[in-house]
């Protein structure tokens, strides 16, 4: 047998190697890091990760293909309870893989919340999803526009539309949320991020006081008790990135259909004791819509940015139309006619305001459905404010008609439950609740810092 | 009874050397050690789906697997040595020229082993049990949360699958279809096993005549005991092809009590027909135990599958010098548990790999040597998957006493046909020759 001492020469080998293994290290990375896409791992990794990642070495592939195969497997039974601890260890695994993140959230806000019949199940299952992107996926991948634009989505889509039969649900837990955390729906920007308000926004919700207050000041006032707010800020975020990072073009065309939601819903009646969770549209945000949707055109000028510009802004002079502001309905659709002609020839307003409000209802998005009823009991209140009980009544009852068309075409117990609308007393409440000088005997939060008004 | 005493003298004394050997090597304190760490340290690290019941249930799920893990490694590789580090070290030898048969000597080491497995089992299901009991007493918990806790883990329920009436014109051999706008109808008697004062559960599988429908179904169910009171209503929307439940409550389920069950499709499309398989459509949770006890079928299970895993690597032990001996007895229930996949893959082992050129002969002679050898350890090892009693602990399912004595009985006979090779070989090997 060979005497050890006889291998002496492996020992200077072993450092030639690892030597080289280094100097080659370096001429792989920096290639890398040229590459816009290459996002370097954030200085302050947790050790325990950094352990994993280095000690399983080449076997941290294989220990990622089981776990996934587990996390299929048990999703398949309906086994889910295991998944919140699974997608953590995939995607800490694999922590700049930005689709296993994506599709993680998605897979619990979407395909395990419906496995729940309790809205609150669902709404736990819709959180793991967000903090999973908020809280872990940006952390190793920060300001990553793909990341931003996924966590947008989860507000946007599946807090914000109505897909899911306990969106309602979603929507007064998040606003009720926000209401514990700012105090209301408009915090006080000039003293947010020295408060501890600030901190905890920071901390919990990863939203920045100066990032919030420079998004109001430019796209507000906005309301952080609504979910397009939430999908506002976060595909904001998106949108400062390098336009040739992938996902960005995404993360602008969620901005200005978020904005548009806004201005469709920006503004929010919530009372949860009394059950009030009422959107409605907030008109004096449409030049802030209008300056998003150019945005996003002349940074990329795409075909369907400019269809989505056109439709928004014929549903906004509709819109405008229904609330009786006759002169900025008309100029609206002047700017439409004028930016996107019909080649068949274009109607004139009041034909076309008609023929949308008589037209069928059956596929009229809920929050058109709401904005047109709404409209016109606003209406109905100034007419009756001026004295003409008879306009009033007039207005009144087109709200009525519309409320009730747009209900009968509601085919099932379900659809009505999701698509529905607010009972008719309810918008007529909080129309005049609007209308009324806020007092604390309206039991609402009308009192949102907006000076008391007529519509 | 004298030759009986006899025969067991040997074995208990090799038995209890056994144990003090391992004792005095610090492997006791070493595994306890590894155990508790284990379970403690999983209860830090894990985190749960935001519920108490599902963090108890993910934490005992995992202490249980990392239990099972240590406890089988440690088994196949004391095991895998004890026979055949005994000779290498020629201690074998001042064994066997007493007068003490090969089969003593491995049913002594084997029997030992098998004590020392038991008291760590028994430490395990000590922590386990206080563990829950630890989770149980969380009073800064809702009560709510504990009494969801009570209600999955605590109770051990089981699954009686209702029978779909057969007055249903659309009743078929393959299960109940329901159409939108009509209602399935289902009925089960529970037996008298069944808990009184307990709440259960309605669960239902079902899928539609659209594959790629994954949206929720609106349907209305209802469940009331016959003829004696208004049935409960739930008004749910349900995914298909994924099992939903529905709570029953405490006062609800009587034992013998038999319960109606309807289905009412409210789907507005009016294609979207609803099947309910017979075996699994339709079931009813009835409570029928508690915790302690399915623990306890659950340590039972685990401890015959270390009996079996011990005898492996005993037998591997006696046949092969350690380090073979254990890469045998480590490789066979890991080729046993890829076993599981030889269907999903169908049957195409390596001709995957070939991509191009997977009609070559090299492609068809490794698929089949591959099949052949997953065949040859199907007819060896006892399907250990099947011995798996995680899955029914923590879904508060009910681990009968049947299924623990079928894991006794199944894996204590191939336990026995390796014993009997062991001795074979152990008689039969040539003892190592000690080194000058």
């Amino acid at each position: 047998m060979k005497s050890s001492r006889q291998h002496w020469w492996l020992i200077p080998l072993l450092f030639l190697l690892l030597a080289g293994a280094a100097f080659w290290r370096a001429r792989v990375m920096q290639p890398r890091a040229a590459r816009p896409q290459f996002q370097p791992p954030p200085e302050d990794m947790p050790p325990a990760l950094i352990f994993t990642t280095v000690a399983l070495g080449g076997f941290r592939g294989i220990m990622v293909d089981l776990l996934w195969m587990r996390a299929i497997h048990l999703q398949e039974e309906a086994r889910v309870l295991e998944l919140v601890q699974l997608s953590d260890w995939i995607t800490a695994l694999e922590p700049q893989f930005t689709t296993v993140w994506a599709f993680h959230a998605w897979n619990m806000a979407y395909n395990i919340s419906i496995m729940f019949t309790d809205p609150e199940d669902r709404w736990r299952w819709v959180r793991h999803g967000i903090r999973l992107l908020r809280d872990r996926a940006l952390f190793f991948n920060p300001r990553h526009p793909v990341l931003l634009r996924e966590l947008g989505w989860l507000y946007q889509h599946k807090i914000g539309y109505v897909m899911d039969s306990a969106h309602r649900h979603y929507k007064i837990r998040l606003a009720e949320e926000m209401t514990a955390l700012l105090g209301g729906a408009h915090p006080d920007y000039a003293s947010l991020a020295d408060s501890s308000t600030g901190e905890r926004a920071r901390s919990v919700y990863k939203l920045d006081p100066a990032g919030m207050a420079a998004l109001d000041r430019d796209y507000g006032p906005l309301d952080w008790r609504l979910p397009a707010t939430h999908a506002l800020y976060w595909s904001h975020q998106g949108r400062l990135a390098d336009t040739m990072q992938p996902g960005v073009r995404a993360c602008y065309q969620m901005f200005f259909q978020c904005m548009d939601e806004s201005f469709r819903h920006g503004r929010l009646q919530f009372n949860p004791a009394a059950g009030q969770y009422l959107a409605t549209p907030a008109l004096e945000l449409l030049p802030r819509a209008i300056r998003a949707h150019e945005e996003a055109i002349q940074r990329f000028d795409l075909p369907v940015f400019h269809l989505a510009y056109a439709n928004f802004l014929a549903e906004a002079a509709v819109v405008l139309y229904c609330y009786g502001e006759l002169p900025r309905a008309r100029e609206l659709y002047a700017t439409l006619i004028a930016r996107y002609p019909n080649p068949q020839g274009d109607p004139e307003f009041e034909a076309f305001a008609e023929s949308c409000l008589t037209g069928d209802l059956s596929e009229t998005p809920r929050e058109d459905a709401i904005a047109l009823v709404d409209g016109f009991l606003a209406q109905s209140l100034l007419r009756e404010a001026r004295g003409d009980p008879a306009g009033a009544a007039e207005t009144a009852g087109l709200a009525r008609k519309i409320w009730h068309k747009f209900m009968q075409s509601r085919v099932s117990d379900d659809h009505r439950q999701r698509t529905g609308l607010p009972p008719l007393e309810e918008m007529e409440r909080a129309a005049r609740q609007r209308a009324a000088p806020a007092s604390p005997a309206d039991g609402g939060t009308a009192a949102d810092g907006t000076p008391p008004r007529i519509l | 009874m004298k030759k009986l005493y006899a025969n067991l003298h040997p074995v208990w004394a090799l038995a209890l050397l056994v144990m003090r050997r391992q004792w005095r090597s610090g492997l006791w304190l070493l595994l306890a050690a590894l155990l508790a760490a284990g379970i403690a340290g999983l209860r830090l690290a894990i985190q749960g789906d935001g519920t108490l019941a599902g963090m108890a249930r993910i934490w005992l799920s995992y202490s249980i697997a990392w239990t099972s893990f240590l406890l089988s490694a440690a088994t196949l590789a004391i095991a895998a040595s004890s026979i055949s580090l005994e000779n290498a070290a020629c201690r074998l030898q001042l064994v066997r020229v007493k007068p003490v048969a090969a089969a003593q000597i491995w049913i002594g080491n084997w029997l030992g082993l098998m004590l020392i497995n038991a008291v760590l089992l028994g430490i395990a299901g000590a922590a386990l049990g206080a563990g829950v009991w630890h989770f149980n007493r969380a009073h800064r918990q809702p009560a709510s949360e504990l009494a969801a806790l009570r209600n999955t883990l605590l109770t051990a329920q089981i699954s009686l699958p209702a029978i779909a009436l057969s007055n249903q014109p659309a009743s078929g051999p393959s299960g109940l279809t329901v159409n939108p706008g009509g209602v399935g109808r289902w009925r089960i008697t529970l037996p008298d096993t069944v808990l009184e004062k307990r709440p259960g559960g309605l669960q239902f599988e079902f899928i539609t005549a659209r594959p790629d429908q994954t949206a929720a179904i609106p349907m209305v169910w209802t469940a009331g005991l016959s003829g004696k009171r208004r049935p409960l209503s739930f008004e749910v929307s349900a995914p298909p092809r994924k099992p939903s439940r529905l709570d029953l409550p405490a006062d609800f389920l009587q034992p013998g009590c038999t319960i109606e069950i309807t289905c009412a499709n409210r789907h507005p499309d009016t294609t979207t027909a609803l099947l309910f398989p017979h075996q699994n459509g339709v079931t009813v949770l009835a409570p029928a135990g508690g915790f302690a006890g399915n623990l306890l079928r659950a340590g039972l299970i685990i401890f015959a599958r270390l009996s079996f895993l011990a005898a492996l690597g005993m037998t591997a032990g006696a046949a092969f010098s350690f380090p073979v001996a254990l890469l045998l007895a480590g490789a066979m229930p890991l080729l046993d548990g890829l076993n599981r996949f030889r269907y999903t893959a169908g049957q195409h082992w390596v001709r995957w790999a070939f991509q191009d050129d997977a009609a070559s002969w090299i492609a068809r002679t490794l698929d089949l040597a591959v099949a052949a050898a997953s065949e040859i350890v199907r007819l060896l090892m006892p399907a250990l998957g099947r011995f798996n009693p995680v899955d029914l602990l923590t879904g508060g399912r009910l681990i009968p006493w049947a299924a623990a004595g079928q894991a006794g009985i199944v894996l204590c006979f191939y336990a026995a046909l390796l014993a009997g090779a062991g001795a074979w070989l152990l008689a039969r090997r040539q003892l190592g020759m000690a080194e000058i």
